[in-house]
């Protein structure tokens, strides 16, 4: 195995952006929503399309703009519908997010066709070519590691300052309405977060790959603690924990395993991205295991 | 020759009626099945499902490779692999749910994400391998509806076949099943059996459609017919019947759609014509559209401001003649149709001036009330038998809320008014049913609580 500096990159950068989805992500797990975070990662889609054809141009904050609104909008729709029409959460959610996603398609097929939106990135994500744009020639940093820095930085002060807040909301809404902790209120600023998170992670790790970055440090967490607290800082250190080895695992294990396992000859690295919702999943069996142990124990 | 020719003419060409049949099927097959996915509220499992496939993909497409010679992408290792991960998927779901302390939308979105990143994994394997014909397997999940062959399209015409045949065998089963799973299993309905049998055909349905039509695709038709058909009816087979319609109708329209306009892609147009028509039933829908509820509202509204204004009515004009005129045998309906001040008549409630009028102006158009001179009215016949209906309802509820609920005599008219919006005529009838004696001596109760 060689170590390049890259590596060290992938692996800062997939941790920062790990640690962005995870503080929103224990409030969504906590409060039955971590589906939202799959719908708010397609429901973006119409947003950037409108942000390029106001702007006409394809990197631009105006399209980060966009996608934030739809995020939101895919989150207000949700609770619009589920209100109104009185359909299970998660059927509310399939209809808005399928049709904003639609919406976005079609927009881009018709007014935007030359701008290629490759599915292929967008729900895979790719972090080894991410960490390849730098924010400057002469440095090594890579934009994606700024960004997943600042929206960390951002959500962490937000769960901080809020932190009374978003565990009365989560666990007590009514209760929330009571004491004017703005539950509401709280709701639309925890969705707006996870617009901006899933946005920003959305080049590292993809769309689809976001959600385990989202829900799986929580989940894993909640088998170890039921202190909220704890919790956050256990996802935290879990969703860290994922990214290294996981990173490590798709450069030197997951390639050769699989190419001896089905007969190939050649053999390389595996999306890294992917090799972290891997490993995550197999630290949530070891946690599911644990806990069984320790209740027959 | 020329009939013939003009025949074909007027039909679609072939590649297009392919496409509508399968759609239509598609959109039959998902709308019957998507509604036992509601009941059960697992709409978002085919969105698990559909992810869930990409290992069974990309490992059917290993596997193939490496035990035959021949290149190329074998539709059934595909299938199969799919098949083998969807189901997989959903028994990681049902695990989870039953056997740990995650919640529903937890194990979704877990399976979801654990099974895709296992998946894409595997997929960069394909891709390094550098096997021919490995290019493109990415997109084997989104499959492109304009490009559907024969046999997919009849392949989704018999998945939409058994899908029917199945609910039209086992509805009462299934009802059971998706309403009171523990009332299925005491009366020893086939209740592992029919649920397994139920996620399997769905299982087969959304993947041999995630093939033809796409992911996407698939779980909007799973989802929003079914949804749609909720705002019409509380009735199982009338639920069923409008989803599968609804399924149908938004894929054809969908799929006409992009076969006309130019780079329309047919399966966000499906998709989106299909929520078009969630969102008008949104609206008109007759158990929970918004606007019949308005208007439902707006009429009880209505009626009940009338009834209050013919009643005050009836107890002024009442009060006034000093002796209790209208009640009893003494009854006298000419009296009752003298001129009365509206504002004095009315004092007690506080209306605003503007609802007043309304009021008002509405009696007046149904023929009840007559406008003698500024500020005065008379009530006329048909007003009077209102009026009269009104009063007497409301005072055997009072009778009624006095003698059998126990409540006491000077709350009695507060707790009238909070149940008079529900006083409907049937229970009306009840009421005169269970006064025949009192009715007998006096044709109006006195009001029971100025006594």
């Amino acid at each position: 195995m060689t170590w390049l500096t890259l590596d060290t990159w992938i692996v800062a950068t997939s941790a920062l952006v790990a640690i962005a989805c995870v503080l929103p992500g224990c409030f969504l797990f906590l409060s039955r929503q971590s589906m939202m975070s799959h719908g708010i990662s397609h429901a973006v889609l119409p947003g950037i399309v409108i942000g390029h054809l106001v702007t006409g141009e394809v990197d631009t904050p105006a399209l980060f703009i966009g996608a934030i609104l739809a995020g939101v909008a895919c989150a207000v729709l949700t609770r619009f519908l589920q209100r109104l029409s009185g359909v299970e959460e998660g059927a509310a959610l399939g209809i808005s997010f399928t049709t904003l996603f639609a919406l976005g398609l079609i927009m881009q097929r018709l007014f935007a066709d030359n701008v290629h939106i490759e599915p292929n990135h967008i729900l895979m994500g790719n972090l080894e070519v991410a960490v390849f744009s730098s924010i400057s020639p002469e440095s090594q940093l890579p934009e994606t590691f700024i960004k997943a820095g600042i929206a960390a930085l951002v959500n962490l002060f937000f769960v901080v300052i809020f932190f009374k807040e978003l565990t009365i909301s989560t666990f007590d809404p009514n209760h929330g309405d009571s004491v004017e902790s703005r539950p509401r209120l709280m709701y639309y600023l925890l969705m707006t977060l996870s617009a901006v998170t899933c946005v920003v992670a959305f080049e590292a790790v993809g769309s689809i790959l976001v959600v385990s970055m989202i829900i799986l440090p929580p989940a894993i967490a909640s088998f170890f603690t039921k202190n909220l607290k704890h919790l956050i800082i256990l996802s935290v250190l879990f969703a860290v924990l994922g990214c290294g080895l996981g990173h490590v695992l798709s450069i030197t294990t997951f390639g050769p395993l699989f190419a001896k396992a089905f007969q190939l000859n050649d053999y390389s690295s595996t999306n890294t991205a992917a090799g972290i919702t891997v490993v995550l999943c197999i630290m949530l069996v070891i946690g599911i295991v644990q806990s069984k142990l320790i209740r027959k124990g | 020759m020329s009939l013939a020719f003009a025949l074909s003419d007027l039909l679609p060409p072939h590649n297009l009626r392919v496409v509508y049949l399968g759609v239509i099927s598609l959109g039959i097959a998902t709308g019957l099945l998507g509604c036992f996915l509601l009941f059960r509220k697992r709409s978002l499992l085919s969105d698990t499902v559909g992810h869930a496939t990409l290992p069974g993909v990309a490992g059917g497409f290993l596997l193939s490779s490496m035990f035959s010679d021949f290149a190329g992408k074998n539709f059934l290792a595909l299938f199969v692999g799919s098949l083998l991960f969807g189901w997989l998927s959903v028994q990681a779901v049902q695990f989870m749910v039953r056997h740990t302390k995650l919640r529903q939308d937890a194990a979704l979105a877990i399976s979801l994400t654990g099974f895709y990143g296992f998946g894409v994994v595997l997929l960069s394997v394909v891709q390094k391998s550098g096997l021919p014909d490995a290019s493109g397997l990415e997109y084997y999940l989104y499959g492109m509806v304009a490009s559907m062959v024969e046999a997919e399209s009849w392949m989704l015409f018999g998945a939409a076949t058994v899908a029917s045949v199945l609910t039209a065998l086992f509805l009462k089963e299934l009802n059971a099943l998706c309403f009171d799973e523990g009332f299925t299993q005491t009366q020893g309905l086939p209740h592992r059996w029919l649920d397994q049998a139920l996620m399997t055909v769905s299982l087969v349905v959304a993947i041999v459609g995630l093939q033809t039509v796409g992911l996407l695709l698939i779980m909007a038709l799973f989802i929003i017919p079914p949804s749609t058909a909720r705002l019409w009816t509380n009735d199982l087979k009338t639920t069923l019947l409008l989803s599968a319609l609804t399924g149908a109708l938004g894929a054809f329209a969908g799929a006409l759609l992009s076969a006309n306009i130019p780079h329309l892609p047919a399966g966000a147009s499906i998709i989106l014509a299909t929520s078009l028509l969630f969102f008008l039933s949104l609206l008109f829908g007759k158990r929970k559209g918004i606007l019949t509820r308005y208007l439902q509202f707006y009429t009880i509204e209505k009626r009940l401001a009338q009834n209050q204004f013919l009643r005050a009515v009836f107890d002024n004009l009442e009060g006034q003649q000093q002796v209790r005129l209208f009640c009893g045998l003494a009854f006298s309906r000419k009296l009752a149709l003298t001129e009365f001040h509206i504002a004095d008549t009315i004092a007690k409630r506080n209306w605003s001036s503007q609802k007043r009028a309304r009021i008002i102006t509405s009696l007046k158009n149904a023929g009840s009330l007559e406008i003698t001179a500024a500020g005065r009215a008379t009530l006329t016949e048909k007003g009077l038998d209102r009026a009269i209906e009104a009063a007497k309802t409301h005072r055997l509820t009072e009778l009624y809320l006095m003698n059998h609920a126990e409540i006491a005599q000077k709350n009695v008219h507060q707790f009238v008014e909070r149940i008079e919006e529900i006083t409907t005529p049937e229970i009306a009838q009840d009421l005169r049913a269970i006064f025949k004696q009192k009715l007998q001596q006096e044709l109006i109760p006195l009001e029971p609580h100025e006594r």
